[in-house]
């Protein structure tokens, strides 16, 4: 048979359908938009990080100024530090959990559990429709497109009477409805390659593997949905019944599963340690008040012993016992605070494998953790915030625990806090391999259901 | 060229063919009659491999249909009572895609008109999309696709129903000239006048049965009406 002609004359009459290149134009367009707005929203979270060290300077000024005598320390108590957790270069691509989760935080000397989990207002409405990025495109309606591209390749024909034409050729039928389904495919991955090369110009993003990953996934992604409407197609069915089952699925696949996956996260497993750090934390702290100075010297100096020369005065306040004291509260809150972390790495870890057979969940994460957008990311963020808390405080102990009047503080120079950590996803060979393996399972199912 | 060997198709118990012993040699264009339902469009369906039969076997050019669909097919020709066609493609693409499936690359766009010119449709109208043809285009569509297959024989289902009469008797000269060259032919239809015209030989068929066979030289066209009926008749 003549497969130039014929490819060509086929894709001609698809792409002369109703629709369909105004379909594509749209996904481009939308495609355009997803862009634009992951680039915004990221630039405005960049805008505020470089605004950062000189919003510290003039924050450390205007402290200085106001409370620096009689006593210098005194400003300690007043002192913000602030930290920022900068977006990979790939984050526009999908802004993921940056929206929830802070991506700056202020913190003072004091304990820290009760500063970790403050975040920014915002629109509630805005947080639980997410951001439209390139990774909701691809996941959400990029599927749509598919299944209205592919769901009647075989029922039009019949329903329009040329199948029984087609079918006196000598091709195998079989052959002929894979590469015509193929070929109503190829438009829509040609358009999503297309956007994502605008995607690596306009973001200037690096050309790294990550760039790779993110190519196979969605492919891998994209091919999943036509294995899917390929296997509805197996059915031999109206093109009414394969839009409705296909709807069907991409609802269930969509909204549906991932929502009842994320019920079922949090109903078996719940974070009661969040409440617990909350109280720990500030009964930690607060009793201290009512308890003989030496007693919380003696747990902290158990913990930091290169300072056990400091005596605490017993007669009157002091700065050294105050930050001891505001340290127990940690140290009260830690075994509950890292059982919260273990619980939600457990979540990751869950949904990680609930993500090997959702595909969208699959597709979603895997640009997350390539765009380092996902909760591993901000409890990283955390821990290098956790570090930075402990040099801070370290700075300043030998000025607030010595015995004798401590020596001028060089505030020029005070820790600074830096967190950007850019590396690629891991798992996101195993994604891929995933949802390949589900894409060749449906089209070996829909070829032993004939 | 085509034979079926107690061909026999039932649905759910009943018989829509029943023992069908046929054999149409080449040069010969064999007229199926009988009235709807009575097996006509089973029997092509059975020779095209569409439905498989419940017992005995068609074959083309000695080889069975169920056991190599793709090789029978490359010899056969099917024109439906309805000739549906791309409607996004002109006429001349339609056929140019059909041509590219059976394996046809070789024809330039001049031998491609020609078909459209022994069917009897104009060139202007091979360049407009099929979305605006008429059914009888559609179906000289049709025939010029299988004249393109250069099949050697025939499966037509009522081929010229909804044509003109002149379109009709186009049809049957073009009939006449394809079993000149050696073409064997299968036609069910309705149209007793076009089958006494171009046929070689008639069979009367009724609930599956091939009841007689007759040639068409040995008789007359009120003749053949009349037998029609006595068959037809309970």
């Amino acid at each position: 048979m003549n497969w130039p002609r014929f490819l060509q004359l086929e894709l001609k009459n698809f792409l002369a359908g109703r629709g369909v290149l105004v379909g594509l134009l749209v996904i481009f367009l939308a495609g355009l938009y997803a862009i634009e707005h992951g680039r915004r929203v990221i630039a405005a979270q960049q805008k505020v990080i470089a605004a950062t060290p000189a919003m510290q300077q003039a924050h450390l000024e205007k402290m200085l100024a106001q409370h620096a005598t009689p006593d210098p320390l005194n400003t300690l108590y007043y002192l913000n530090f602030f930290t920022t957790h900068e977006p990979s270069s790939y984050a526009p691509l999908s802004v993921g959990l940056r929206d929830v989760n802070p991506f700056h935080l202020k913190i003072r000397i004091l304990t820290l559990e009760g500063q970790l989990y403050d975040s920014d207002i915002s629109n509630p409405a805005t947080l639980a429709l997410g951001n439209f990025d390139l990774a909701f495109l691809l996941v959400f309606l990029y599927p749509l497109l598919i299944i209205a591209f592919t769901h009647n390749t075989l029922s039009s024909e019949q329903e329009q009477g040329i199948w029984p034409l087609l079918c006196s050729q000598p091709v195998a039928p079989q052959k002929i409805l894979a590469v015509k389904a193929c070929l109503r495919f190829l438009p829509i991955a040609a358009i999503w390659l297309l956007t994502l090369l605008v995607a690596w110009l306009w973001l200037q993003l690096p050309l790294d593997r990550r760039f790779g990953f993110i190519t196979l996934i969605s492919l891998a992604y994209l091919l999943f949905w036509l294995a899917v409407s390929w296997f509805v197609m197996s059915f031999q069915r109206s093109s009414n019944f394969n839009a409705l089952s296909l709807l069907g699925v991409w609802l269930t696949l969509t909204i549906l599963l991932p929502a009842a996956l994320n019920v079922a996260l949090a109903t078996f497993l719940p974070v009661p340690e969040a409440f617990a750090v909350t109280v720990n934390q500030r009964e930690g702290y607060h009793q201290q008040w009512d308890r003989p100075k030496a007693e919380t010297m003696q747990r902290f100096f158990q913990r930091y012993p290169e300072y056990a020369a400091f005596q605490a005065p017993t007669d009157k306040f002091s700065w050294g016992w105050y930050y001891a004291a505001q340290h127990l509260g940690d140290e009260d809150a830690a075994e509950s605070s890292a059982r919260l972390r273990a619980k939600l790495e457990r979540r990751q870890q869950w949904m990680r494998r609930l993500a090997w057979i959702v595909p969208t969940i699959n597709a979603q994460v895997a640009f997350n953790q390539i765009a380092q957008t996902e909760l591993d990311d901000h409890l990283a963020y955390l821990d290098s915030v956790r570090l930075f808390h402990e040099q801070v405080r370290k700075h300043f102990y030998p000025y607030l625990l010595c015995n004798d009047a401590p020596p001028p503080v060089n505030w020029a120079q005070l820790p600074r806090h830096q967190f950007r950590a850019e590396t690629s996803g891991p798992h996101v060979p195993v994604s891929v391999l995933s949802l390949l393996v589900l894409s060749i399972g449906l089209t070996l199912w829909a070829r032993g259901r004939r | 060229m085509l034979e079926a060997i107690n061909l026999t198709k039932a649905y759910n118990g009943t018989k829509a063919l029943d023992a069908l012993n046929l054999k149409i040699e080449p040069s010969e264009v064999f007229c199926l009659l009988g009235a709807n339902g009575a097996g006509k469009t089973t029997t092509i369906s059975l020779f095209l491999n569409f439905i498989e039969p419940t017992s005995g076997t068609a074959k083309i050019k000695g080889l069975d249909v169920t056991t190599q669909p793709l090789e029978t097919k490359r010899h056969i020709a099917y024109i439906p009572e309805q000739v549906m066609l791309y409607k996004n493609l002109t006429g001349l693409e339609n056929l140019e895609y059909f041509s590219a499936l059976a394996g046809h690359d070789q024809y330039s766009r001049a031998e491609l008109l020609g078909f459209f010119d022994q069917v009897g449709l104009q060139r202007e109208a091979a360049e407009k999309r099929v979305g605006t043809y008429s059914k009888g285009m559609r179906q000289k569509v049709g025939i010029a696709i299988a004249l393109a297959k250069q099949a050697e024989a025939l499966l037509l289902d009522e081929p010229t129903s909804g044509l003109d009469p002149k379109a009709s008797n186009e049809f049957s000269e073009l009939l006449k000239k394809l079993s000149s060259k050696g073409v064997a032919v299968l036609m069910a239809t309705h149209d007793l006048f076009r089958a006494k015209e171009s046929g070689t030989r008639v069979g009367m068929m009724r609930h599956g049965k091939l009841m007689t066979t007759l040639k068409t030289e040995e008789i007359g066209h009120a003749d053949l009406e009349r037998i029609y009926l006595e068959h037809m008749h309970d």
